[in-house]
Order: structure tokens, then sequence, then C-alpha cells
């Protein structure tokens, strides 16, 4: 109460005596002209208000506050309105045509066996030669002799060829025992032959057929059996045609192709196992077997037909389309030819054919196209369909999609710049936030309160100089890279390093100011009016400190961005799958990437000394804006 | 009833509060300490055993030449430095036994103004804002007024109200002198320590700032210690003066006193240098020999003996009293020694001289020391005990 009453007694005086005054001026102002006012002349700013218009001058600053506000936007409203993220791995499609089936004429011949003993198995190889040699005579039939053996090849139709036996060893015969060793004779042949080897005669005639007994060792007797002229027996059947079961599973027997063999082009008709069978015959040398129902069981194809991949079983009607495409080609003498059939689907990514849930293959119409291939004088027909197969993205060069191409992940470089630049700003910020607060309660303590708490201080500050930040960085990536820290959170951890590593400078410009202020007079005038110890700090010392605390702060800002984006370059800082502007230009850090991919680097690099350049142009800004001093 | 009431408190607060400031033997040593070690090896004794008292409403004239130790007392007893030793009593209070919170309170009581007016204002602060801080900070006036009344005390102290917004850089030293005096005013102070104000300035605004201060005395009834070197201006404004020698107060009067008769030596010494204006008029300056001795290592008995011209063979080794002379007039000096003032001198002296003597004979053990030595002794262990 007392204080209050004083107080208001120098108020109340004051008060009294500006009343008087003004009397008096009223009383004047009649006689008197207005004089010139100073107030009315100088229009008053306030502070504030006139930092920023000392700032606003600045051109220099004006293109670094314009340069930041673009980069800020770009990096904090782009992606608003952007359409890829950072993490959008794009892909495209490539078409690869597929071979999926091969169509040959066989080079070789299948035979099938009528008469099998060691004649015909010995005389099968040589089949092959013989049909050679008999179409480069252009004969029909050839007697051909091997190894006392004769044979009769004889052409068919389509590529079948019948090999009829002339005469060949087709028994032996043990001497001492007297039985059978080769081949199976008929019992009253084995009678006969038996007989003839007791009489020891070397010939006899059973049936038509003459038989030459031949010693072939003290044991062995050979039996040679030499048919007449328009008897032969058919031993071998040769063709190049291939049958196939319509339906998968059904097992085709030789016996029943044999038989179908030697009807085939004849009677068209044949009875294996008791049913009866038809031969349908197509136009281009295709056939079909029907069994007793006319239904369709065994296809016949001149060519044979197989898929590439081999995990696939052709189906029959498939071979047929194929066939029919093929034959149409060959009567056109075209290279080309397509037909559309049901054929499984690729997996993009495997490569592999897809299957629905009960392991059967995905079956889709497509397009296939034949090309006509000679590879070694064989003629192949390969047919093929293009499959769409997504692949990632990388290197892709600016496009419309792509503004800025791809990167070597395939992610959009633009997006990442645009992420990336959220993250190095908003690390400069915070880092530099960090350091500065540090540092000005460190060199505030120290300047302030001197004595013991400013040498420890400035100890601590000595031995922070003396750290390494490069070494430390790398013995903390490799620490985090063990501990496997995830990206978000070693991003914090950095910011949080990078900060108490570089606070000592700060801490060293602030004390050494503060010391210098401190013994000022208008702190002993502050300390006269009572005002509290923080105001005292935080009114009278910090704001003399700001103008070099903002520009140190501005200048750090670049320096910290700078140093993110070397350690993010380095693979140190921020780990990959998130984007800063250092692990962007990260993804070409070899010199041939660098040569070839311009457009991923040359933008980052540009952004990044922009935002330092604009940071330093701010911060001159800034400090001229602070000086009072300044007269501009 | 009520008249009669309010006439004793007002008779009451005045006799209690006759003197504002009371000053009892205040010392201020600064230690010098060595560079190894930080050992204190010696003190530099700015301030060695000052006494005053001002009353309310006047202005105390200190004057001495440079390094005698004026600023300090002004800041020693503004408690912005700590004491060696004594007493600065402030309305009946020891502000050295306040805590640090109510020396926070009783702060805007006693103001200080400073010599240089460049650094003794903010560079980042507005004007407004230097004077009414403290202003908010101790609630002199209700936030409503807050604003009219900054602008009472510029125009009070002959600012111009729309300065507010200004920073010092942008004003002449006169008026920054004026804005350290609306910041010390605005306080609503009793007691304002001028610490040379007027030495930074040319002489016009000098006679300004003096004019100032006497008007807002008057005004508001202030008291002020005014520390000068500028006997012309102690002259004008001071109603009592006090001249320092190396940390020593030599002689103390009303103003008029002490100009038309100093009793001291160095105060005539002194005084005779006051420059007239007149150019016919012969000045006859006592010129002093040497210059004035370091305060770490101060001369033996009177501190000024080694330059004073009357000196006798007693000042060398023994302190003067500090004592009324004249009523009113106080004076420390020999040649004003009563008759048993001189005996006991004496008697001192010869105490000294034959402990010289023991001490100059080696292997005699020292002659037990006298009643007045031990408490010498005394006093300067506690003295050398309150340093640490």
């Amino acid at each position: 109460m007392a204080e209050n009453n004083t107080t208001n007694l120098l108020n109340e005086k004051l008060k009294a005596r500006e009343a008087e005054q003004a009397k008096e001026t009223n009383a004047k102002q009649a006689d008197e002209p207005i004089a010139l006012d100073d107030a009315s002349r100088v229009k008053v700013l306030s502070p504030a208000r006139l930092v920023l218009k000392r700032f606003l001058r600045n051109k220099l600053a004006i293109v670094g506050m314009v340069l930041l506000i673009a980069l800020f936007s770009l990096s904090f409203l782009g992606p608003v309105f952007y359409p890829y993220g950072q993490l959008d791995k794009f892909t495209t499609v490539k078409g690869m045509e597929l071979d999926y089936a091969v169509c040959g004429v066989p080079s070789t011949f299948n035979k099938y066996m009528l008469v099998e003993n060691k004649a015909t198995d010995e005389f099968k190889n040589f089949v092959d030669s013989f049909i050679k040699e008999l179409n480069n005579d252009e004969a029909d039939e050839k007697l051909v002799e091997r190894m006392g053996s004769s044979f009769i090849v004889t052409k068919g139709v389509d590529n079948v060829y019948t090999v009829k036996i002339k005469s060949a060893e087709l028994y032996a015969y043990d001497n001492i025992r007297k039985e059978v060793k080769v081949g199976e004779p008929s019992a009253e042949l084995d009678a006969k032959i038996k007989a003839a080897i007791e009489n020891k005669e070397s010939e006899f005639t059973f049936e038509g057929v003459s038989y030459q007994l031949v010693s072939k060792s003290k044991t062995e007797t050979g039996v040679i059996a030499t048919y007449p002229d328009g008897a032969e027996v058919e031993a071998i059947l040769a063709t190049k045609l291939t049958f196939d079961p319509v339906e998968s599973g059904y097992k085709v027997e030789d016996e029943m192709i044999s038989l179908a063999l030697l009807n085939y082009q004849k009677e068209n008709r044949f009875t294996y196992k008791g049913a009866e069978y038809t031969i349908e015959i197509h136009e281009g040398g295709s056939a079909k077997i029907l069994d007793s129902t006319g239904k369709a069981v065994i296809d016949i194809l001149p060519y044979s037909i197989r898929d590439i991949s081999g995990k696939d079983s052709l189906g029959g009607g498939f071979k047929t389309a194929f066939a029919a495409v093929v034959n149409q080609m060959e009567a056109e003498k075209s290279r080309t030819g397509k037909f559309s059939y049901d054929v499984p689907q690729l997996d993009a990514d495997t490569a592999q054919y897809l299957t629905d849930e009960d392991g059967n293959l995905i079956l889709e119409n497509e397009e296939l196209a034949v090309n006509r291939k000679e590879i070694s004088g064989e003629v192949r027909y390969y047919a093929n369909y293009s499959v769409r197969k997504e692949v990632y993205d990388l290197y892709s060069p600016p496009s419309r999609a792509h503004i800025l191409g791809t990167d070597g992940d395939g992610y959009d470089v633009l997006a990442r710049i645009m992420y990336g630049g959220r993250i190095s700003l908003i690390v400069g910020f915070v880092v530099v936030f960090l350091e500065t607060i540090l540092g000005v309660i460190m060199g505030g303590i120290a300047g302030f309160f001197g004595g013991w708490v400013d040498t420890l201080i400035m100890r601590l500050v000595d031995i922070f100089y003396c750290i390494p930040t490069m070494p430390i960085m790398i013995i903390i990536a490799s620490v985090f890279d063990k501990l496997k820290v995830p990206p978000y959170e070693r991003l914090m951890w950095m910011m949080v390093i990078l900060g108490v590593l570089g606070w000592s400078g700060i801490a060293r410009l602030v004390r050494g100011q503060i010391l210098s202020l401190r013994e000022q007079e208008f702190m002993i005038a502050a300390e006269a009016t009572g005002l509290k110890t923080n105001r005292r700090i935080y009114k009278h010392l910090i704001p003399n400190v700001m103008p070099q605390l903002i520009v140190s702060m501005t200048m750090g800002l670049g320096g910290v961005i700078l140093t993110e984006s070397t350690l993010s370059y380095l693979g140190l800082g921020v780990k990959h799958p998130l984007a800063t502007w250092g692990n962007i230009i990260n993804s070409v850090s070899s010199i041939e990437a660098m040569k070839s991919y311009v457009y991923i680097w040359l933008p980052v690099g540009i952004l990044i000394c922009l935002a330092v350049i604009a940071f330093n142009f701010v911060g001159d800004g800034l400090r001229d804006a602070f000086d009072p001093k300044m007269k501009r | 009833m009520e008249d009669i009431v309010k006439d004793t408190a007002v008779n009451e607060s005045e006799t209690k509060n006759d003197y504002v400031l009371e000053v009892r033997n205040l010392k201020k040593y600064f230690p010098i300490k060595s560079s190894f070690l930080r050992l204190v090896i010696g003190n530099v004794k700015a301030v060695d055993g000052v006494s005053f008292a001002i009353k309310r409403g006047t202005t105390m004239g200190l004057v001495g030449e440079s390094g005698c130790g004026k600023s300090t007392v002004g800041r020693t007893l503004l408690r912005l430095q700590s004491k060696t030793e004594g007493e600065v009593i402030f309305d009946g209070v020891d502000i050295f036994k306040l805590s640090k919170k109510e020396l926070r309170k009783i702060r805007p009581k006693i103001q200080i103004i400073f010599q240089d007016p460049y650094s003794s204002l903010s560079p980042r602060m507005p004007i407004g804002e230097i004077i009414g801080e403290a202003v908010r900070e101790h609630n002199i006036v209700p936030p409503e007024e807050y604003e009219d009344y900054i602008s009472r005390i510029m125009r009070a102290c002959g600012l111009q109200e729309y300065y507010k917004d200004r920073y010092p850089h942008e004003f002449s030293g006169g008026q920054r002198q004026r804005i350290c005096i609306a910041r010390a005013l605005a306080l609503n102070p009793d007691f304002i320590v001028c610490d040379e104000p007027v030495s930074a300035l040319d002489v016009s605004i000098q006679a300004q700032i003096i004019n100032l201060l006497k008007q807002l005395q008057r005004d508001f009834n202030l008291t002020y210690l005014f520390i000068s070197h500028d006997l012309s201006v102690v002259e004008h404004i001071s109603d009592t003066v006090g001249v320092m020698y190396l940390g020593s107060m030599v002689e103390y009067s009303e103003t008029e006193k002490i100009f038309s008769n100093p009793l001291h030596p160095y105060t005539k010494a002194l005084f005779s240098a006051i420059p007239v204006p007149d150019p016919d008029y012969k000045m006859e300056r006592i010129v002093l020999e040497g210059s004035i001795p370091s305060p770490a290592n101060p001369p033996k008995g009177c501190k000024f003996h080694t330059r004073c011209k009357d000196c006798m063979k007693m000042c060398e080794c023994v302190v003067p009293n500090y004592k009324e002379v004249e009523p009113g007039h106080f004076c420390a000096c020999h040649l004003y020694n009563s008759e048993e003032e001189n005996q006991a001198a004496e008697e001192e002296m010869k105490k000294l001289e034959e402990e010289a003597e023991l001490a100059n004979k080696p292997g005699t053990p020292a002659a037990e020391p006298e009643d007045e030595v031990v408490e010498d002794a005394k006093e300067e262990e506690k003295a050398s005990e309150t340093k640490e």
C-alpha cells in the first residue's frame, strides 16, 4: 500500500503538471502558428516491421526468400498434387515373344517292329540310310543286303516305308543242347530244324521257305531263312507320321500303330484287340483313327510337334490346328502364318505357367504367330505368342509420365526429390534449432555466470570441437546398421547427433558476445533496475547476440543440408527407401552412371545448391535487417 | 483528528528518514590474483573506509581525481558489486544484509545514471521499452496507465513522446543521457547515484542535463549522490561535498563551506585548479608533485603524505583521524589535530619506531606488542577473513 501511495504521488505530480502545461499551451495556441511537429512527419514503425522493411529492401534476401518459398512449396505442397509417392516403384510392360511350340518334319523315322529278332534288331539301325538311298535312287523298291541278310525296302504313301525280309538269319540253335537260342520258330519248324541239325543237313525247304543251316561255331548253328519272291515277310515299318492320342491319358500301343500303318491308305480299317478301328484320312497328310463308335482316338500327323518349355503336354487339338497352318504354309510357301488357340498363361515375374487352384493350367485364347525357320538345313515352324511381362522401369529417361525419369530402383525421380526435400529441409531446421538451443543455453550460462562454470563449459566445447563428425557418423551408422534401426528412427537419431555435435560453435559465439556485453553499462543498469536474471539474459543479452546468431543459424542451415546430403550420399545418413537429396544422388554413384543418367543427379544437385545459397542470402538479409545501425 | 494523525506520521517519517543513505566505513578491495593457481597475492584498496550520510532531498557531490574510488563507492553502495567491509544503510535498511529477493524489491528506490550514455542503453531495445521495462517488472503503475506514465516521464525528462519506438542509436549524447535519467526516474526512486553523468557531454548539454537533474530534484524530492571530477559542476549542484583521495574520504562539508574554506591540503590543491572564466585572473595553482600512489600499495600513515607540502613526520606513519574540525566540516589531517590527538599520535609513532628498531636487530626476540597493535593485527585478520 505504501508503495502504491508513493508511486501515485509521482504519477499525480506529473499529471498535474501536464494539465497546467496543457492549459498554457492552449492559451498560447490561439496566438502562435502550429509548429512543425516531428511526430507528424516521422512515421514510427514497430521494431518488427522495421526489421521486415529493412529485410524487404535487400534484393538478394528477396531472391533467397523466393527461392526458399519455391523449395518449400515444391517439397511440402508438391507431393499433394503430384500423383506419385516416393516409394512407388514403376514398371513397364515389355512384350515378350514366347516360343510356345515347335513343329518340324522329323529327321529320323519312327520304326515299328513287326518281326523282332536278331536280324531285324541289327537292321533297324540302318533303315534310315536305306530309305535315303532309296530316295536318292528315286526307286520305289530296293533290295539291300547287310551282314549276310537281305531285305527289301518299299516306299509307301506319306513316307511310310515297309521293310521286308528276303533272307535273314532268323534263328540260332545250340548244337549240344539242341534247343533254340535265338528266335521263336513254330513247333513244326523247330522240329524240322532240329532234325536237319541231327541229320547234318545243310538245307531244307519248309512251307515254300528255304532254310540254310550255317555252323557258326562248334556249339552254335545259325538258320538263315530265304523267302521266295513275292512271299517276303514284312518286318519293320518306318514312318515320319506321328501318332498322338486325342485325349491325354489314352495309351497308344506300338502294335496298334503297326496295324494302322499296315492298313494306312489301303483298307483304312483294322481290328485290334477285338475292336474295329477306321482311319479317316484328311487333307494335308493328317489322319485320325476312329474307334467303332466313330470317336476320334488318335491323331496321325505328318509332323512332330512339341512344346518348347517341356512343361506342357500339347493337346491333340492344338497339334491338329498347328499342323493345318503348317500345311497351308507349306502349300503357299509363306514364311509366316497365324492361328488362335487356347494357350496357357505365363506369370510375369517367375516366367512360370499360371495354374488355378486345382493345379490345372489357366488357358486363354491367344493369337499365335507361326514362323518358318531353317536351322542347319532342317525346317522348323515355331508358334509363338506375345507375353506381356512387367519389369521395373529402371533409369527411364524423362518422359511425360515421369518428368525427370526414374532412378535405379524404378522410383519416380521428381517424387523422390519432393519427398527428399521435405526430409533435407526438416533435417536442416531441426538440427540447427537443436544446435542453437544447446549453444545459446550453454554459451549463455558460460558467458553470463563466468568463473568455473565458464571454464567447465568451454572445456566441454573444446572437447566437442575435437570430435571428428565423419568418423563418428560412420561408427554410429554401422551401429545402426547392426541394430537394424528403422529408417525414420534413424533419421531422428541422426538429427539429434548432428545437433549435439554442432552446438559448440554457437556456444562459443554466444559466450564471446555475452562476455563483452555483460560488462557494458546497460547490463549494470539493468541490474540496478532490479530486473530478474533470466529477463536480463533473454531481453538484454540475447537480442544483442541475435544478428550473429541468426547469421550463424542460416549459414548453419545450408551447412547442415550439405552435411546431411553428404552423409546420405555416403549411405551413412538417411537409409535408402526414405528419400533425401543426398541418397537420390547416391543412386548414380559411379562415374559411368553419372555420365549416363544426368537427369537424375543434376536436378537434385541444383536444388541442394539453391537451398544453401538461398539460406545464405536470407541469413545475410536478416543480419542486415536486425542491425539497427544499418543506414539503408 | 485525522489531520493530527497525518502530521505526526509525516513528522515521524521525516525524523526517521532524515538521512536517506548512510555509509559507514565502506571498504571495497579488489583481490590481485597470481596468474598461477589464482592465489590472492594482494588487494587493490579501491575504497578504504569511507563514511558519509546524505539527507533526503539533497545532493552530495563526491569529487576526487581519477582512480580515487569515486565510482566504486557509487557502485558498491548500490550493491552492484560486493563490499569488503562496512555498512550501507538505505532508509534504515542495510542493503548488504538483504536477501536477493528483498534486494530486487528495493532496487527501484536506488537508481544510477552512468557516465557513458552510449554504452548504458541496450542497442536493441526501443526507448519506450528501455524506460518502461522495469516499471512493468515492479508494477510501479497499474497496467492501464503504463503507456501514459511512460509518456509523462519522457516529457518530464525533455523527451518527445514519439521517441518511444526509436532505438538508442538514433539519439544524440544529451538525449541519451535524458533517456538514462528517464529510466532512473520512471522507477520513482528516492535516491539516484549520478556517476559522472555529464562528463561525456559538451558544455552546453552539460548545463541542460544539470538543470534537468536539479529540476527533477525540486519536483520529485530526489536525493543525489553526484560523482564528478568537475568541481564547477559539483559546486553548482551539490549541497554537500565529499573529497576522496586514494579510496579514503579526506574532507566533507557543505558546499559553501568547503569551497570558501578548504581545510585539507589535497582539497586546497584540487580547488586551486578550478578554472576561472576571467582571462586577467592570475591563478594561484598549488601544483602537486608526483602522481597518485598505487591503491594496491598505499603509503603508510596519511595516504597523501607523499605529495603533501605540509607533510610532518607523524604524517608518514600515523593515520590521521577523520573528525569534525568545524561544525559540519569533517577532515582527515594531522594539521587540525587537538593536543590529545597529537600526543596519542606521537606515542604511537614512538612505538612504531621502537618496533622497527627491534625488527632491525636480528636474533633478539620481538618485544611484546602493545594492545593497540594487537588490536590492529586482529582487525587485519578479520579483514582477510571477510575477504576470503
